[in-house]
């Protein structure tokens, strides 16, 4: 339970938790973009120092932040380990490090490729829990109905959409505790899930997932009668008690967003060739 | 037919059967009438399978039943018309038996916003309706707060906060206080009456502890599909062999003096609480 970071909220007040949740969402999206066009540690460290700005702006933990991290550790970790041993480099005539065993190597730049993507896995991971921790479901769902409105016009569900998500969101601290229940329940009757093998592992769990399954399936309908018995109607006709309202603060954040882009996108490409950007290509891989 | 005569609920012959026309049918209700006033505190009370939670989803316009009718105040749960069903929910608020189940949001005063934002209302008045609804139940303080860290009781006043702020003029309670230990139960009870006398609102209570509906001015037991009793809370909990014959345990203090009658202590009739109990025995010492 104290674990689960993925989704959820960390209510204090703070300016990231007060800015307009559609805001928060634009400048998401030009910061996974800016992190994909990231081709140097240096521009690497620029976002990150700005990233490392808006959680301490935040409130949250530093830790409690990073926390969210151990969910993909083993991706990061497997990530690294490919990355590194698949990258022939430049030859083995030209690095100054270089193994070879079979059809796996490691070499200086395959290593430092590596640490690139590993830098940029938490980068991505990092931004968009910053999202997640700040705002509350039902604003992130009031802000993807928003930004999804042009698909309206298609007769895509726009509303269901947000609905969803947040409903998802609101369900995985509970379904985490059923899980837990599931578990000791097995477990008193002497399933094991910490011996044998990773297999057998993987295995003890099928047991788990069954009876969860089922109760979500039983929660989900229970949820719905008590969506209509509160006059849930598809969200027509439906009002808000909390107006988004994008603020002066919140334009500002969207504009140095895209300048945040733009500025990368000139460390990278150099159109006009300024000496400067040499500085920020350091450490390019 | 004129409304303002027409009891709030009124549910004549009603017929409920779950699977209908498959081979699994399973007839839940069969045929149950009964009306009640604007203003009362009914139990209703039954064994396992009697039928009471279909009961209260058929006042909600959740279930429409297969033969016979429920009107909420004139209208018809039948009716086709999508303002007659909404109208008949915003009369009828209920109140389910597992908190985690009905919490539509994270953060709690988000959650009881959900009734009042479906009904349309503007901004003001549902953070007015939000803080009123939180300020009764006296959750006020968390109101900011996410509920997964509260205690079950605490829960299920957010979610009666969350029927509250919809300004429901009948409140239904399906087992709402199964699932909690004595503690919760009684903070819920509190609250219950509390809003009841303050609110006026009509409460209809479903439980299976004998207990809770001693708080109740009427109560409607059910056996088997069929309403079984239908009289004052007094006369029916006091009634220790009607209620076995259904599947149900009178409270313990009517159950004491149905002994000590057996016995032939002289024990008036009627007795279902503690102080009614101890009122007799002293008059007995006397």
């Amino acid at each position: 339970m104290k674990d689960v970071v993925f989704g959820q909220i960390y209510p204090v007040n703070s300016p990231v938790h007060r800015a307009d949740a559609r805001a928060k969402f634009i400048i998401m999206i030009l910061y996974i973009v800016t992190v994909i066009f990231a081709s140097s540690f240096m521009q690497m460290a620029v976002i990150a120092l700005l990233l490392l700005t808006v959680i301490l702006m935040s409130r949250i933990p530093p830790l409690k932040v990073l926390s969210a991290l151990k969910a993909i550790i083993v991706l990061a970790i497997a990530t690294f380990i490919f990355t590194v041993l698949l990258n022939k480099g430049e030859g083995a005539e030209n690095e100054s490090l270089y193994l070879e065993f079979g059809p796996f190597c490691i070499c200086g730049t395959g290593l430092l490729t590596g640490a690139f993507i590993i830098c940029r896995i938490v980068l991505l991971i990092v931004g968009p829990t910053m999202v997640t921790l700040t705002t509350t479901p039902v604003d992130m769902a009031d802000a993807i109905e928003f930004l999804l409105a042009p698909l309206k016009l298609i007769k895509v569900p726009v509303h269901a959409f947000g609905m969803i998500m947040s409903i998802a969101l609101r369900m995985i601290p509970t379904l985490f505790e059923e899980t837990q229940r599931v578990m000791n329940a097995q477990k008193a009757r002497g399933a094991c899930f910490d011996h044998g093998n990773v297999f057998k592992r993987i295995g003890a769990l099928v047991p788990v997932l069954i009876p969860l399954f089922i109760s979500a399936l039983k929660r989900s309908a229970d949820l719905s009668d008590a969506m209509e018995s509160r006059c849930y109607n598809g969200g027509k006709g439906k009002t808000r008690m909390k107006v988004l309202k994008f603020r002066v603060s919140d334009i500002l954040s969207m504009l140095f967003s895209a300048l945040l882009l733009f500025f990368i996108l000139v460390c990278v490409y150099n159109w006009w060739n300024w000496g400067w950007v040499a500085f920020m290509q350091m450490g390019t891989v | 037919m004129d409304r303002s005569a027409e009891k709030i609920i009124r549910v004549s012959n009603a017929v409920y059967k779950y699977n209908r026309d498959t081979e699994d049918e399973v007839t839940a209700l069969r045929g149950i009438s009964f009306e009640i006033a604007e203003g009362e505190f009914v139990a209703l009370v039954g064994a396992n399978g009697s039928g009471k939670s279909t009961l209260a989803r058929l006042l909600n316009a959740l279930y429409i039943p297969d033969e016979g009718d429920v009107f909420v105040s004139g209208i018809n749960t039948a009716s086709d018309k999508n303002e007659d069903i909404l109208a008949v929910r915003r009369t009828v608020g209920v109140v389910f038996q597992n908190p985690d189940n009905q919490m539509v949001a994270s953060i709690i005063e988000d959650d009881v916003a959900f009734g009042p934002e479906n009904l349309g209302l503007p901004p003001a008045e549902i953070r007015e309706r939000v803080d009123w609804a939180l300020e009764c139940v006296g959750m006020a303080d968390h109101k900011k707060g996410t509920p997964f860290r509260l205690s079950g009781g605490q829960k299920q006043r957010i979610a009666i906060a969350g029927v509250l702020a919809m300004r429901p003029r009948v409140m239904v309670l399906d087992e709402s206080t199964a699932m909690l230990d004595p503690r919760g139960k009684k903070e819920v009870m509190d609250v219950v009456e509390r809003i009841r006398s303050e609110a006026g609102v009509t409460v209809i209570m479903i439980t299976h502890f004998p207990d809770e509906a001693a708080r109740a001015d009427r109560v409607i037991a059910l056996s088997g599909g069929r309403v079984a009793m239908d009289m004052p809370s007094s006369a029916a909990l006091s009634d220790v062999e009607a209620l076995r014959s259904i599947g149900l345990d009178a409270p313990l203090p009517a159950r004491i003096a149905y002994e000590l009658r057996k016995r032939g202590l002289s024990m008036p009739e009627g007795i279902t609480t503690p102080d009614g109990l101890t009122e007799a025995l002293c008059r007995i010492k006397n």
